[in-house]
């Protein structure tokens, strides 16, 4: 930013600011973040036209960090069991790097009891009685694979497109294509819930905007009734006082501005001021569950264990999609002793258990909730993870990261339930329908009215997509 | 004709299945890694220059492509245990022939499609032949 040159211009400044003290609080946030819009600056979150007409407008990513073991939630494997006990057989491990440190043990059944549910017939188990109530709202997408074996790497690739950091995550990527559809929160928002790695989903790199601006990253928030770190008045400073503050900054913004007018990193500054303003006031409303009628609390979950702060996020999510948010990441997690994800290297019917109870409930209500609002069919509410995990036991009582086949759901945003796709008899590697994690991302967009071949960032010298050079839309489910 | 077609379907899927079987096994420490990484930078590039309408720069691109899949097509006709490699190779040149004629009358919507299925010759190989992951 440019500094005053001269005493002069220090003088004129500070007097308009001294006006902008006496206008504290005069005038409403909207019309202040008006003022501010200079000729030629575009907004880079102004609300944009989707290529085509959009199913969905919306998106909530429900991201089960630490990878679940779908085979003992959703891929029911008959053959598994009658193989149970028995050494993985070569025919199904040739051309896979299987070893890991904790070796290939013996293939291992689940023991969970599982139903066919609904009109769709789709085979849930019993770790997740609640949601198995709603499969003919859900698209099951069963030959799902990706690369990499480890949760930072498959993280990296399930919302950047790309094994290492840098790329931009799909939130951004979305937010980019559309804009927000709320002024005044932000259009990507994070939601982890959990402790330790996991809460974070293994950082910030998988909600970042990558080479894209800054202003397109997710928000993360923050349980509690202050969502945004920093984002509160400090206790000492009175509304009048903090107006009077801004709008003596946006006063001398204004007059640097105004001799450099190309200079939208002012511009933008000054916008970004306002919106922190007006979101200590919206943000905290998005998020205030006292405003929710307390059936609906309890439907998901909140208040009991271990629901409770998963069910306040996904219920969040809701809330924000509602006010026009446009991409909500929800990490799972859970506050139980010695658990911190999804990730079962050991004790998996533990883990799995206390997993499951944690975002049954919660995922339950939020697509009945959707539903019952009409918001489901403008929502893509999408259950992911960064891979599955192997029908091969590993140290005895867990299973191992599986990258070549498991499965991801999507429900809402104009996608047609019911199974889509498979993994082989033991459920180790994507068979048949066969998604990538660029292609669930251009199916995505898809339902969102952008077209990932034509929604294109310029950076050195390439134009970049979301989907890199892959990615294809899955047409069969929508 | 119906029992040929059926056929060649078997043997090929005979064939696809031992082209996958075998490929944690091979060694491919005698292919130019530099080529590979080159072909792929080509490919990111030419898939921006399409969609970005630089017919020239996207000529350049293809060139660059048609030449490293000759490269690789020689290489895995000679290899034993990649009896399909050469056929994604002549595909993808095959597409990319198909691509450089859109370039040549500007028809870049059709040149489009065609970076897609080179695309996929080159996903599919790599499925195929890639070192175990």
């Amino acid at each position: 930013m440019s500094r005053f040159t001269t005493r002069r211009d220090l003088l004129v400044g500070a007097g308009l600011g001294a006006g902008g003290l006496l206008l504290a609080g005069a005038l409403p946030a909207r019309a202040l973040a008006a003022q501010v819009e200079g000729e030629g600056y575009v907004d880079p979150l102004a609300p944009k036209a989707p290529h085509f007409a959009a199913k969905a407008k919306s998106v909530i990513w429900l991201h089960m960090a630490g990878a679940p073991s779908t085979l003992d939630l959703f891929d029911y494997k008959p053959q598994l069991i009658k193989l149970n006990g028995q050494p993985l057989p070569d025919s199904f491990s040739k051309g896979l790097k299987t070893a890991t440190d904790g070796g290939v043990g013996a293939l291992t059944a689940t023991p969970r009891t599982w139903k066919q549910y609904g009109e769709t017939g789709a085979w849930v188990s019993d770790l997740l009685p609640n949601i198995a109530n709603h499969v003919d709202k859900i698209s099951f997408l069963k030959g799902c694979k990706t690369e990499g074996s480890t949760h930072v790497i498959s993280s990296l690739k399930l919302h950047t497109s790309s094994l290492v950091p840098g790329r931009p995550s799909l939130g951004a990527w979305v937010t980019y294509g559309l804009g927000s559809g709320n002024p005044d929160l932000p259009a990507f928002v994070v939601l982890p819930t959990g402790k330790g790695a996991a809460g974070g989903g293994n950082g910030q790199v998988i909600w970042s905007s990558g080479f894209l601006p800054a202003t397109y990253q997710g928000t993360s928030f923050r349980q509690g009734d202050s969502p945004i770190l920093f984002l509160s008045r400090p206790d000492r400073v009175v509304e009048t006082e903090q107006r009077a503050t801004l709008d003596l900054l946006k006063q001398l913004n204004q007059t640097q501005a105004a001799r450099y007018p190309g200079d939208t990193e002012l511009e933008a500054r000054t916008r970004s001021y306002d919106l922190a303003y007006r979101m200590q006031v919206a943000a905290p409303e998005a998020v205030d569950l006292k405003q929710e009628t307390a059936a609906t609390r309890a439907m998901y979950g909140i208040g009991e264990n271990p629901t409770d702060e998963y069910g306040t996020a996904v219920l969040r999510a809701r809330r924000l999609v509602e006010r026009g948010v446009r991409f909500v990441h929800v990490i799972s997690g859970t506050q139980e002793e010695g658990i911190q994800s999804w990730d079962a290297h050991q004790e998996i019917e533990k883990n799995h258990k206390v997993m499951s109870k944690t975002v049954d409930k919660p995922v339950a209500a939020l697509l009945r909730d959707l539903k019952a609002r009409g918001l489901l069919d403008t929502t893509l509410v999408v259950w992911t993870s960064e891979f599955g995990r192997t029908p091969y036991g590993q140290t005895g009582d867990g299973r191992d990261h599986n990258p070549w086949g498991y499965t991801n759901w999507i429900a809402g945003g104009g996608v047609k339930p019911g199974p889509y796709g498979s993994t082989d008899e033991i459920g180790l590697r994507a068979q048949e329908g066969v998604v990538d994690t660029y292609d669930l991302q251009a199916t995505v967009l898809n339902q969102l009215g952008l077209d990932h071949r034509k929604l294109t960032f310029a950076h050195q010298g390439r134009s970049e997509r979301a989907t890199t050079v892959f990615g294809e839309v899955i047409k069969q489910i929508i | 004709m119906r029992k040929k077609v059926w056929a060649a379907g078997v043997v090929w899927t005979l064939a696809a299945a031992a082209a996958f079987a075998a490929a944690a096994d091979i060694d491919y420490s005698d292919f130019d890694d530099t080529l590979m990484r080159s072909m792929d930078d080509a490919i990111k590039d030419l898939d921006s220059n399409v969609g970005g309408r630089d017919g020239a720069a996207a000529l350049e691109n293809a060139k660059v492509l048609t030449e490293g899949l000759a490269v690789a097509e020689s290489y895995f006709a000679k290899k034993a245990e990649t009896p399909l490699g050469a056929g994604y190779a002549r595909d993808a040149q095959q597409n990319l022939k198909s691509l450089v004629q859109s370039l040549e009358v500007k028809d870049f919507d059709a040149a489009s499609n065609q970076v897609r299925e080179v695309v996929r010759s080159c996903k599919a190989c790599h499925q195929a032949y890639k070192p175990p992951e």
